[in-house]
């Protein structure tokens, strides 16, 4: 290619980091990486997460949750070709030791793969991928029903507020998680939420008036769910969704699929807003994303151990003293939820309301017992 | 309201139900609806003790809905529940045309309306600019940083002058809710604990309150068009550039997916766990050791952007100059001086400027006199 004088065509810019072989995968506008060095940058970030900030030191037994999508394969990668030997070797330099199990909580019977490229990728049967095991929800929260499957389905669509309805279905994988990891002995259980993610995230819980637990978006480590609970490491949470982007073009040879015309699927949906708001925002302020977490990053951290902040019995967020006002008092145990899941779940504002109202305990009822027990319990 | 069966009132059950709340999607009649409106405002009031007997209230008055309605309900209130208020409507002109001077002339109705004295300070008496000057030597981008840095000056230093001991102005929940999200975006952590108080500066002469602090935006158009209040509904011709765009866009979208995220919005902010150090950056005001205003820097925001503009960098307080932009300015300046110099323009023309702002708009009589700002234009 020459250029517009006739002159030598311009020299291939070089990786910016090994300054030797040709730069091909180009990160926030300016930096170009060959497919090593942006490999070993990537990787280096979820060392970061694992080991440093998450506590892993070898000899674990883990479990990486598979949503399906391009940021969980790309975590995959990852861990498998850079971060991890299996338990027992001798331990390599820049290599842990510890046995890891690949799963995905299978909720409502939907498709394995979220993303066509996962798809494409997993079809080619790459070394660095484990089988990954699928875990049905209805088998491990609602074993004792008749028709476990239709009993999720109808608990889901009893919810009419389109956010409760997909807070519930968080809900309900993290609760599969939990109970999966606990039976199988797993001490971590690894998130591949990328920065992005977890920025769309602390978007939306502030949009839900969860701005007391906003300070938890920001930690490597979550160990909230108590003794003999694993812990949640996220391994991505220094990973951007650009990164991830260039690392998958990388696995599928391709150029970087440019981002599309931004649509929001579900304008209902406080979750899907907060997406296409981050989005927009990424694209007119490349820092926007960066900024989000930093702001998250600057509040006052939770100590899990010691501070011991009183949580939601559904959703886990760390609860404001004004959201607990009454509780005790009320006559409806479901007044010890947060207010998110009081308005989004129950369909009630107030604890009056929550008392009087037939749908939210029939909506109880049908949760599963671990969480019933959690609620009763508070 | 639409359908062909009568809807009755979920408060009185008695009246024919003419709106929906947006704020609790209540189906209300007139009357209801401004207990309801004027009850919630009073309780705000209350909670936060954001009045006191006696004090001389300065109400922010720009001719638009929010303060339009802010000086009705006050007012109203103020009769009602006896809070011994002396109240006084406090006006900026920042010398936009076709939009502020038109919005003042609203601010003079209301103030024979409710028979609240009016006091008028203008942007080119403290600073030596207006608006229309600044925007055309910093451009579209950034102005709202002037308007609002300016503004803010400009009410204390008038409420100084008239002897107000509280300022009350008319943002409301929309408004903080956006706020709230443009701080997490500039990942400002100070302002973000702060911008959800309903009262700021408590420890300082000047407090300021926002009595509409948990009022949706609609809800105040809906009680001003009930009501049939006299206010200037038309937005500021540089507002499309500002960057609250998409945050409000985002506050609109979520407000359509559940109403309350509003409130939602404003209760995260209040709920944020903030360190002590980041508490103590918050509350700890000097002074701005240029022209004496309050201000936690050796050297305050307004001190900073007007040196910018007066020595032709606009980019100064806000970031990198233009070389354009500077020439620009750098000429305007030069032609002020020899305007007010000798009494004509730099080409040599008589000078009519002052003609030209014979009194075609009535706010005009209350234009006050203010002693010029010392990093002023011309001073």
């Amino acid at each position: 290619m020459r250029n517009n004088n006739g002159g030598e065509p311009p020299s291939p810019r070089l990786c910016a980091k090994c300054k030797e072989q040709v730069g091909v995968y180009t990160l926030r506008r300016n930096n170009s990486y060959c497919r090593d060095c942006l490999e070993e940058y990537l990787s280096q970030k979820v060392r970061g997460a694992l080991c440093k900030r998450g506590g892993l030191i070898g000899g674990e037994k883990v479990g990486l949750c598979f949503s399906g999508g391009m940021s969980s394969l790309c975590a995959a990668y990852l861990i498998e070709a850079h971060s991890r030997i299996p338990s027992g070797e001798r331990r390599q330099r820049k290599k842990v030791p510890f046995d890891m199990t690949v799963f995905h909580v299978d909720l409502l019977g939907e498709s394995l793969y979220q993303d066509a490229r996962v798809e494409r990728i997993m079809e080619q049967n790459p070394p660095w991928c484990q089988e990954i095991e699928i875990v049905k929800a209805e088998d491990v929260l609602f074993h004792e029903q008749k028709a476990p499957g239709e009993h999720i389905k109808n608990l889901i669509d009893s919810i009419p507020d389109s956010t409760g309805r997909e807070d519930l279905k968080m809900i309900l994988i993290r609760e599969t998680m939990l109970e999966k990891a606990m039976k199988e002995g797993w001490s971590y259980i690894l998130m591949a939420n990328t920065a992005d993610a977890r920025a769309r995230e602390a978007v939306a819980a502030t949009a839900k008036g969860q701005g007391f637990a906003l300070s938890s978006f920001s930690c490597a480590i979550d160990s909230r769910y108590g003794e003999g609970r694993p812990r949640v490491v996220y391994c991505m949470k220094d990973v951007t969704q650009e990164e991830v982007d260039c690392l998958s073009s990388a696995l599928l040879g391709e150029d970087v699929v440019q981002q599309g015309d931004l649509v929001c699927p579900d304008k209902k949906n406080i979750h899907s807003l907060a997406d296409i708001f981050t989005k927009q925002l990424q694209m007119s302020n490349p820092g926007g994303v960066s900024n989000i977490m930093s702001s998250v990053a600057k509040l006052t951290e939770f100590d899990w151990e010691t501070d011991n902040p009183a949580c939601c019995p559904l959703c886990w967020a760390p609860m404001h003293e004004d959201e607990m006002l009454g509780a005790h008092a009320s006559e409806t145990p479901l007044a010890s939820v947060c207010e998110s899941c009081k308005v989004g779940v129950f369909g009630c504002l107030t604890n009056e309301e929550l008392a009087k109202s037939e749908h939210a305990s029939q909506i109880f009822n049908k949760l599963p017992d671990v969480i019933q027990n959690r609620i009763l319990n508070k | 309201m639409s359908g062909g069966k009568k809807r009755l009132c979920n408060s009185c059950k008695d009246a024919r139900a003419v709106l929906r709340r947006p704020k609790t999607m209540d189906s209300l009649c007139r009357e209801c609806f401004y207990e309801a409106f004027e009850t919630e405002v009073h309780e705000t009031i209350m909670k936060y003790n954001l009045f006191k007997a006696g004090e001389k209230v300065a109400l922010a008055a720009s001719g638009g809905k929010d303060s339009t309605v802010l000086a009705h309900v006050v007012t109203t209130l103020n009769a009602r529940y006896g809070y011994g208020l002396d109240l006084l409507l406090l006006s900026i002109d920042e010398g936009i045309s076709g939009y502020r001077d038109d919005s003042l002339d609203t601010v003079k109705r209301n103030e024979e309306t409710y028979g609240i004295p009016l006091h008028v300070f203008s942007y080119k008496d403290l600073y030596g600019w207006t608006m229309d000057e600044i925007v055309e030597a910093v451009g579209k981008k950034n102005n709202c940083t002037f308007c609002g840095v300016f503004r803010r000056q400009a009410l204390d230093r008038g409420a100084h002058l008239v002897g107000a001991t509280k300022m009350a102005t008319g943002h409301n929940a929309d408004d903080i809710a956006e706020t709230v999200l443009l701080n997490l975006l500039r990942s400002d952590v100070p302002r973000l604990g702060r911008c959800s108080s309903a009262i700021t500066g408590d420890e300082c002469s000047l407090p300021r309150v926002k009595p509409f602090k948990y009022t949706y935006e609609k809800e105040i158009v809906m009680y001003a068009y009930f009501k049939r209040l006299d206010y200037f509904s038309t937005e500021c011709k540089y507002s499309p550039f500002a960057a609250r765009g998409l945050a409000r866009e985002f506050v609109k979208d979520l407000e359509a997916a559940r109403p309350r995220a509003i409130i939602d919005l404003v209760k995260s902010a209040e709920r944020l766990r903030i360190n002590d150090s980041a508490k103590i950056v918050m509350s700890k005001p000097g002074t701005c050791r240029n022209c004496g205003y309050l201000s936690s820097q050796d050297v305050c925001k307004a001190c900073i952007l007007l040196e910018g503009l007066n020595k032709g960098i606009p980019q100064l307080g806000i970031g990198k100059s233009r070389g354009g932009s500077r020439d620009r300015a750098l000429q305007r300046s030069n032609n002020e001086k020899a305007k007010s110099s000798n009494g004509s323009c730099a080409n040599g023309a008589p000078c009519d400027c002052k003609q030209s702002s014979h009194l075609t708009h009535n706010y005009l009589k209350n234009v006050e006199k203010i002693e010029a700002h010392p990093a002023a234009r011309f001073t």
